[in-house]
C-alpha cells in the first residue's frame, strides 16, 4: 500500500512537471475546455463558485496575464482535493486530516456556530435545510480565512441573506434507504424587490423508516427556515434569519462482533425491542435547537470595505432517552452476560451455552431485542407489592441557551494589502439533568446510586443523589439523578493581514482571546455533599493563536504555499470536570491545548489538469478528556480524566482532476496519515460510588506511539466524471485502511498490565491496537436536467453508495472501557463496532421555477 | 519544479517509512520502603486461645513488603493470598478470586498496613479488615489503599526442608504461612484416595520418616481434587497452617508433589453425545414407541416412553475394550413406579455378529433401581470376557406405565 501511495504521488509529480513545460505552447486551446469546466460544476452542491478575477485571468492570458503580476489563489474556493473526497470519504467516517470535529470552524453569516459546550457545530440544527444551506464558502486545510482566525481543521462558511437567494421556487422530493426513506423541501424566494427587500423560506420534512437499513429506527423531522433582509440604503443591509430543525430518531447501537456473527447481521441494533406490536426504541433522541440571527452589512461605495456584524441565539433541547434499572438484571439484549461467550467456563461448554446460542442462532427476538413486556411484568409485580419499580425509562437532557455577537470586517487597503479582522463574544448556559419518562408501569422510584448503596453502612447518606430530597418518591416527569449547569463564556479578538505581490503572498495572522467556564450544582450530591450544590470556581482559559503563511507564484498555473498556526486552545468544558454530574471539582491541571501546525502545497491549476498535493504535520499538546465507565475493581462507576494528551498527525493528501476531452474527466484523490500519540497521559481516576482513593487516584497511560482512532489514515478514490448534455455521471473507486480501534486508556496502564510478562500472548491481548482490515468500496451517480419553456427547470439525480455492498466496513470501533481485572480476559468486555451501511440509495426529483 | 518533487517524495517516503515501536506500561512499582518485618507485625498480636483481632491505627505507618507463595490458580486456596519475608508469613484475606492474576507467586506486595486489622483464625495469623464486628476479607476495590505490587515475578525465598513436624503449640508462630518443603513424606492413603472428597475440604494424613504427621488439607473445588493421592514416598512443598492444634499443609497444585509414584489415572474409554447419538452408531429395533434422545438444562440422554405392546431394543455402537483393563460400565437412569426387571434390561455382548437375535447378550442386573422416582447411579465392572474389540451395549424395554430415562452412560478404564 505505502508503495502504492509513493507510486502515486510520483505520478501525478510527473503530470506536474510535464504540464508545466507544455503550459506557453498549450495556453490557447484551454480556453473553450475551461468554461465547460466551470458550467459542470453547476451541480455541485459542495463548492463555491469560482470569484471573478481568477475567470477574467483566465480569459485574458491563460494565467500569465499582466506581465509579471500572477493572479492569487483563492483557497475558498473548489479544491480538488476536498470537493472529490468529502461526500466519497463520508462512508467511512473519515475526517480530514484525523482531526476530531471541534478544530474545524462552521460560521453563519460570520458567527461561529459551534456548540460551546462540545466545541463541535452541529450540523442537525439545519438539517433537511438543504435548499438553504447548499453553497458555503469553504476553506481547505490551513489557508487563511477571511472571516475568522480560522483553525486547524479548516473553516466553511455560509450565507444565509435573504437577498443572496435568487427569486425562485423549489420543491424537492427524496427517498433513500438510509436514516429516512422521504424528504420533501419546498422553498421560496421573492429575490431583492425593487424597495430593497428579499424574503426567502423554507420548509422540509424527513419521514419514514420503511426502506431504512437499520431496524427500530424511526425518524421524524421537520425544519423550518426563515429570512427576511432590507437594503437601507446603498451602505447598509439588515437582515433576520432564523432556522430550526425539529428531529426525533431511534437510535443505533453499536455491539460486539459476536452478536453480529451470530444474528449474521452487522447492524444488528439492540436498542430496541417488540412493544405491542411495534418496535420500540428505547434510545430516542429529540432535538430541537432553533437559531435567530440578525446580522447587519455596512458596504460603503468605495466597495473597499465590508463590515459583518451579527447577533444571535440558540436555544431548545437536546433530549436522549435510555433504559435504568435497579436491583434487577441488565435489560440490555447484547449484555456480556447474555452472550454465548459468557456460558463457556474454561473450556466447559455448559448447557446454558447450548441455550442461548440457540437463541441467538435463531434470532429470539424475545431474547436478543429489548424485552418490553419483561419489564413491564417485573415493574407491575413490585407495584402490586408497594414496592419501587426496578426499571424505567429516563430522559437525558440538555436545554441550552446561548446569546452572541459577532462583527467581521474585510478591509482592502490598497493593491497590495488588505486586512481581516474580527471580534466575537459569546455566553452560553446548558441544564444537564434527567427525568423520568416512563416508568413501564412501575409505581415510583428513588433516587439513590445503586453503586453505593451498602458499600458505606457507615454513612447512609453517601447513597443519595440529592440530599435535599433525599426520602422522595418520584414519578413520570420528575427530576433525578444529577441536575447541574453548565456556564461558558468566551471573547475573541482577532486580526488578520494579507500581501500581495507578483510572485509573492503572505499573510500573518493574529488571535487573542478568553474563556470562562463553571459548574453550578442543583442538587447536593450524598457523596460529595460540600462540593456538588451551587457554583464552582470560576476558570479562566486562554485561546491565542497566531499564524502566517506564504505563497510563491511560480506562475498562473503553479504555486507552492506554505502555511503554519499556532495556538492556544481552551478544552471544552465536557472535558474540565472530574465528575460534572455530581461534584465541582476540576480536573487537576486543566489548560488549555497547545496546537502546532503547517501544511506545504504544491497546487497545479490548468483547464486540463487541477491537483494538488500536501505534506501536513500537526502537534496537539496538552489536550484532555474524561471519561465514564463502570470499573470492575472499584465496583462503581469511575471518570476517569485524563490530561496531557499529545498527539501528532501527520501525512499527505493529493487530490487531481484530469480533463479527457470534452466529456470525460478523471478523478484520483487520496491520502496517508499517520496520527499518533506522542506521549504518555496523566489520569486521575474518580470513582462516583464515593470510594476514597486516598492518593492512589493518579495513573500513567502508557500509550504513546498507539494511533489516534477516529477516521482512516489511508483513503482513496478514483473515479470518472462524464457530463454531456446536462447529464451528469460519476463513478468513484474506493480504497480505505488504517482503520484503529479506539483505545481504552486503562489497558495501557501499570495496573492493568500487573506483573505479566511484555512478551506473553496475554499481555498482547491487552495492549496491542486493533487494525480492521481495508475496504473497497465503489459509488455511481446519476443526474440530469431539462429546461422546459426557458423558464423551469425538472431534474433527477440518483446515486448508489457502496454498489457492491460491502459491509465490512468497520466505520467506528472501540474498546469498551471496562476492563477485567478478574480474569483478564479481553473478550468478556469485547471491542464494539458500527459497520458502515452496505448498499444504499438516494433518488431525487427537483423542480425549479 | 523537480527539486519540490524531489522534497515531497523523500517526506512521503520517511513518513511512509514510520514504524514506531508502542508504548510498554512497566510493571506495577512501590514508592517507599517497608519498614516493620513481618515478624516485628506479628509479635503486635498474641495469639489466643480464641480468635482475635487486634486493630493497626491509622498513622502507625506500617509497611510490610514480602514475596506472594501462594497461588489460586488451581482452586485450593480461596480469597486470600500468603506473604513472606525473611522472617515470617502472613495471610492476607481479600475478597475476590482468580487473585493469581494479579498477585503471582515470587511476586513482591508491600502492604501499608495502617486501617487494617490483625488477628487470627484458630490460631493462623491473618491481615484483613474490620466490618459488621468481625474481620473481613479487604474489598476488591479497596485492595488499592493497602496492597501495592512492585515488580515482576521472579522473587521469593527457598522453601523451608521439614524432615520432621513438631506439634502445633511448638512451632514458632512466624514459621505458620511459610513455604515448607517436607522431607521423606508418605500419603497414608496414597493411591486410595482423591486429594478432596467432592463434598467438602478433605484432609489426609501424611507421615514423616520420622513418624511424626502432618494434615494435607485440600479443597473439594481444587482441580485437582479427584486425584488420587500419590504413593510411595517423596517431597511435598507448601504452606505451612495451623486450625486450632492441627498443623496442615496447602498445596498451590499437584506440581508441588515431587517423587512420588503417581498411579495410573483411569480415562473414559466411551461417553455418549446426546446430540448425536443415533448418527454415532446407536440404533434400534423392536416394536413399540422410539428410544429418543434428550438434551435441555436438566437432562441430557436417551428416553423412551413405551405403548402397550412395547417391545424395543436400543443397541450401542461397537466398543474396542480390547486394550483396556478394569474397564466399568456407568450409567444413570430413573425407572419409576411400575417397572420390574424384565420391562427394564440392560445386556452387552462381547461380540456383535451384525444381528442382534444371533449375538451372545449377558444381562445386568438392575433390579436395585426398579421403582425409584429418582435417578440411579448404576456401575459395574465389566468382566474378563468383555474385554474385547466389539463389545455393545443394549438396552431393552417391555411394557411399562412410565418413561425410562437413561443418561451418562459411559465406560472408564485403564489403557494399557
Amino acid at each position: 500500500m505505502k508503495k502504492f501511495l509513493l507510486l502515486t504521488v510520483l505520478v501525478l509529480f510527473c503530470f506536474g512537471a510535464v504540464f508545466a513545460q507544455e503550459n506557453k505552447t498549450e495556453k490557447k486551446g484551454k480556453k473553450t475546455q475551461n468554461k465547460e469546466a466551470v458550467s459542470s460544476n453547476e451541480g455541485d452542491d459542495n463548492v463555491t463558485s469560482l470569484p471573478p478575477s481568477i475567470e477574467e485571468d483566465d480569459e485574458g492570458d491563460d494565467g500569465v496575464a499582466g506581465g509579471n503580476y500572477v493572479p492569487s489563489l483563492l483557497h475558498s474556493s473548489k479544491d480538488v482535493f476536498a470537493n472529490n473526497t468529502s461526500y466519497t470519504f463520508s462512508i467511512a467516517y473519515f475526517k480530514p486530516r484525523g482531526y476530531d470535529n471541534r478544530y474545524g470552524l462552521v460560521c453563519v453569516n460570520g458567527y461561529d456556530m459551534s456548540n460551546q459546550v462540545t466545541g463541535r457545530a452541529t450540523y442537525s440544527l439545519w438539517g433537511g435545510l438543504n435548499h438553504i444551506f447548499r453553497y458555503p464558502e469553504s476553506v481547505s486545510g490551513l489557508n487563511e480565512v477571511p472571516f475568522a482566525f480560522g483553525d486547524i481543521g479548516g473553516a466553511i462558511q455560509y450565507n444565509l441573506r435573504a437577498s443572496n437567494f435568487r427569486k425562485q421556487l423549489r420543491a424537492t422530493y427524496s427517498l433513500s434507504n438510509r436514516t429516512y426513506t422521504n424528504r420533501m423541501m419546498l422553498t421560496y424566494s421573492t429575490g431583492l424587490s425593487p424597495k430593497g427587500w428579499a424574503f426567502t423560506a423554507s420548509i422540509s420534512s424527513r419521514f419514514g423508516n420503511e426502506l431504512a437499513y437499520v431496524d427500530g429506527t424511526d425518524y421524524t423531522s421537520f425544519s423550518g427556515f426563515v429570512a427576511a433582509e432590507k437594503k437601507i440604503n446603498s451602505e447598509h443591509w439588515l437582515n433576520l434569519s432564523a432556522f430550526t430543525n425539529y428531529q426525533q430518531r431511534g437510535m443505533q447501537s453499536s455491539s460486539v462482533q459476536e452478536a453480529y456473527d451470530l444474528l449474521d447481521n452487522h447492524y444488528y441494533n439492540a436498542n430496541w425491542g417488540w412493544y405491542q406490536g411495534k418496535q420500540r426504541n428505547a434510545r430516542v433522541r429529540t432535538v430541537c435547537e432553533p437559531v435567530i440571527m440578525l446580522t447587519h452589512n455596512f458596504t460603503p461605495a468605495s466597495n473597499k470595505l465590508n463590515i459583518q456584524t451579527t447577533l444571535a441565539t440558540t436555544f431548545g433541547f437536546n433530549n436522549t432517552t435510555s433504559l435504568n434499572w435497579y436491583d434487577a438484571q441488565d435489560p440490555r439484549p447484547d449484555y456480556y452476560r447474555y452472550l454465548p461467550s459468557y456460558q463457556i467456563d474454561g473450556t466447559d461448554t455448559s448447557q446454558a451455552y447450548y441455550d442461548v446460542l440457540a437463541l441467538w442462532q435463531n434470532n429470539d427476538q424475545s431474547y436478543t431485542q429489548v424485552n418490553w413486556d419483561h419489564l413491564y411484568d417485573v415493574n407491575q409485580l413490585a407495584a402490586s407489592q408497594g414496592k419501587r419499580a426496578q426499571y424505567m425509562v429516563e430522559n437525558r437532557r440538555m436545554d441550552h441557551f446561548q446569546l452572541g455577537a459577532s462583527t467581521n470586517l474585510s478591509w482592502s487597503i490598497n493593491d497590495h494589502w488588505k486586512l481581516y479582522g474580527g471580534a466575537i463574544v459569546r455566553g452560553m448556559k446548558q441544564r444537564n439533568y434527567k427525568t423520568i419518562e416512563d416508568m413501564l408501569g412501575g409505581s415510583y422510584w428513588l433516587d439513590v446510586d445503586k453503586f453505593s448503596e451498602g458499600d458505606f453502612p457507615e454513612d447512609a447518606n453517601v447513597q443519595y443523589n440529592d440530599l435535599q430530597h433525599k426520602g422522595d418518591t418520584l414519578h413520570e416527569g420528575d427530576v433525578f439523578g444529577y441536575d447541574y449547569d453548565y456556564h461558558v463564556y468566551e471573547e475573541k479578538l482577532w486580526g488578520l493581514i494579507k500581501a500581495t505581490y507578483n510572485h509573492w503572498d503572505f499573510y500573518v495572522g493574529l488571535q487573542v482571546g478568553a474563556s470562562q467556564i463553571w459548574r453550578y450544582g442543583h442538587m447536593q450530591n450524598g457523596r460529595f455533599p460540600t462540593e456538588s450544590l451551587g457554583k464552582s470556581e470560576t476558570r479562566f482559559l486562554t485561546d491565542n493563536g497566531i499564524r502566517g503563511g506564504v505563497t510563491y507564484k511560480i506562475n498562473g498555473r503553479n504555486y507552492l504555499v506554505l502555511n503554519g498556526l499556532s495556538e492556544t486552545k481552551s478544552p471544552n468544558i465536557l472535558n474540565s470536570f472530574l465528575s460534572p454530574r455530581i461534584r465541582n471539582a476540576y480536573v487537576p491541571g486543566l489548560k488549555s491545548e497547545r496546537i502546532f501546525s503547517g501544511d506545504f502545497s504544491y497546487i497545479m491549476n490548468y483547464p486540463v489538469i487541477k491537483m494538488r498535493i500536501t505534506a501536513f504535520a500537526t502537534k496537539i499538546n496538552d489536550a484532555s478528556k474524561v471519561i465514564s465507565f463502570y470499573n470492575d475493581d472499584y465496583a462503581s462507576m469511575v471518570n476517569y480524566a485524563i490530561s496531557g494528551i499529545d498527539q501528532r498527525y501527520i501525512g499527505i493528501e493529493a487530490g487531481a482532476e484530469i480533463k479527457l476531452g470534452s466529456m470525460f474527466s478523471l478523478i484520483l484523490a487520496g491520502t496517508w496519515g499517520d496520527y499518533r500519540y506522542t506521549d504518555r497521559a496523566h489520569v486521575t481516576m474518580n470513582a462516583e460510588n464515593g470510594v476514597d482513593f486516598d492518593g492512589q487516584m493518579e495513573r500513567t497511560v502508557y500509550w504513546k506511539n498507539y494511533h489516534v482512532a477516529g477516521s482512516p489514515q489511508v483513503a482513496a478514490t478514483g473515479g470518472l466524471k462524464f457530463n454531456y448534455n446536462y447529464w451528469w455521471v460519476n463513478i468513484n473507486c474506493n480504497w480505505f485502511d488504517k482503520i484503529y480501534c479506539e483505545l481504552n486508556p486503562e489497558r495501557r496502564t501499570s495496573a492493568a498490565r500487573g506483573s505479566l510478562d511484555e512478551n506473553s500472548e496475554l499481555y498482547h491481548q491487552i495492549a496491542d491496537q486493533e487494525r480492521l482490515p481495508g475496504q473497497f468500496t465503489m459509488d455511481i451517480s446519476v443526474s440530469k436536467s431539462w429546461r422546459i419553456a426557458h423558464k423551469y427547470n425538472i431534474g433527477f439525480n440518483a446515486s448508489v453508495t457502496n454498489l457492491l455492498n460491502n459491509k465490512n466496513l468497520v466505520t467506528t470501533a472501540w474498546e469498551q472501557y471496562r476492563f477485567d481485572y478478574t480474569n483478564y480476559n479481553v473478550g468478556k468486555y469485547a471491542n464494539k463496532y458500527y459497520y458502515a451501511f452496505g448498499t444504499t440509495f438516494y433518488l431525487g426529483i427537483n423542480f425549479q421555477m | 519544479m523537480k527539486k519540490i518533487t524531489i522534497i515531497l517524495i523523500l517526506i512521503a517516503a520517511i513518513l511512509a517509512g514510520c514504524d514506531l515501536k508502542q508504548d510498554v506500561a512497566p510493571m506495577p512499582t512501590f514508592v517507599g520502603e517497608a519498614n516493620t518485618t513481618i515478624a516485628e507485625l506479628l509479635a503486635m498480636h498474641p495469639i489466643g486461645s480464641e480468635d482475635s483481632y487486634d486493630s493497626i491505627p491509622i498513622g502507625s505507618n506500617i509497611i510490610i513488603c514480602g514475596y506472594v507463595t501462594t497461588s489460586d490458580e488451581w482452586g485450593n486456596n480461596y480469597k486470600y493470598i500468603n506473604i513472606e519475608d525473611e522472617t515470617g508469613a502472613i495471610q492476607i484475606k481479600i475478597n475476590h478470586t482468580a487473585l493469581y492474576k494479579k498477585y503471582q507467586i515470587g511476586e513482591r506486595i508491600y502492604v501499608k498496613c495502617d486501617g487494617l486489622v490483625l488477628g487470627d483464625y484458630r490460631k493462623l495469623p491473618q491481615l484483613g479488615l474490620w466490618a459488621n464486628g468481625a474481620m473481613q476479607p479487604i474489598p476488591s476495590f479497596k485492595t488499592y489503599l493497602y496492597l501495592f505490587p512492585d515488580g515482576a515475578p521472579t522473587g521469593g525465598f527457598n522453601p523451608i526442608d521439614m524432615t520432621t513436624v513438631p506439634a502445633a503449640n511448638d512451632i514458632p508462630s512466624t514459621m505458620y504461612n511459610r513455604k515448607v518443603r517436607l522431607l521423606g513424606a508418605t500419603f497414608v492413603e496414597g493411591g486410595m484416595a482423591t486429594f478432596s472428597d467432592p463434598g467438602a475440604a478433605t484432609s489426609h494424613d501424611i507421615k514423616m520418616s520420622d513418624g511424626s504427621t502432618i494434615t494435607l488439607r485440600t479443597s473439594n473445588y481444587a482441580t485437582f481434587a479427584g486425584k488420587i493421592l500419590p504413593v510411595g514416598t517423596g517431597e511435598i512443598t507448601g504452606i505451612l497452617t495451623r486450625y486450632n492444634n492441627y498443623v496442615q499443609l496447602v498445596i498451590n497444585s499437584p506440581d508441588d508433589l515431587v517423587g512420588f509414584t503417581v498411579p495410573v489415572e483411569r480415562q473414559t474409554i466411551f461417553s455418549v453425545d446426546y446430540n448425536n447419538a443415533f448418527n454415532d452408531g446407536w440404533f434400534q429395533t423392536g416394536t413399540g414407541n422410539d428410544w429418543q434422545t434428550m438434551v435441555n438444562n436438566n437432562f441430557s440422554g436417551f428416553v423412551v416412553n413405551p405403548a402397550s405392546d412395547q417391545d424395543k431394543y436400543l443397541i450401542s455402537p461397537a466398543v474396542d475394550l480390547s486394550d483396556v483393563s478394569n474397564p466399568e460400565l456407568s450409567f444413570t437412569h430413573r425407572a419409576p413406579q411400575g417397572f420390574s426387571p424384565n420391562t427394564m434390561m440392560c445386556f452387552y455382548t462381547p461380540n456383535y455378529t451384525g444381528d442382534m437375535s444371533s449375538s451372545l447378550w449377558i444381562p445386568f442386573d438392575l433390579s436395585a433401581a426398579t421403582g425409584q422416582t429418582t435417578s440411579n447411579n448404576f456401575s459395574i465392572e465389566l468382566p474378563e470376557g468383555a474385554q474385547t474389540a466389539n463389545f455393545r451395549l443394549m438396552f431393552h424395554i417391555t411394557t411399562a406405565p412410565s418413561s425410562w430415562y437413561i443418561s451418562d452412560i459411559k465406560i472408564t478404564g485403564v489403557v494399557q
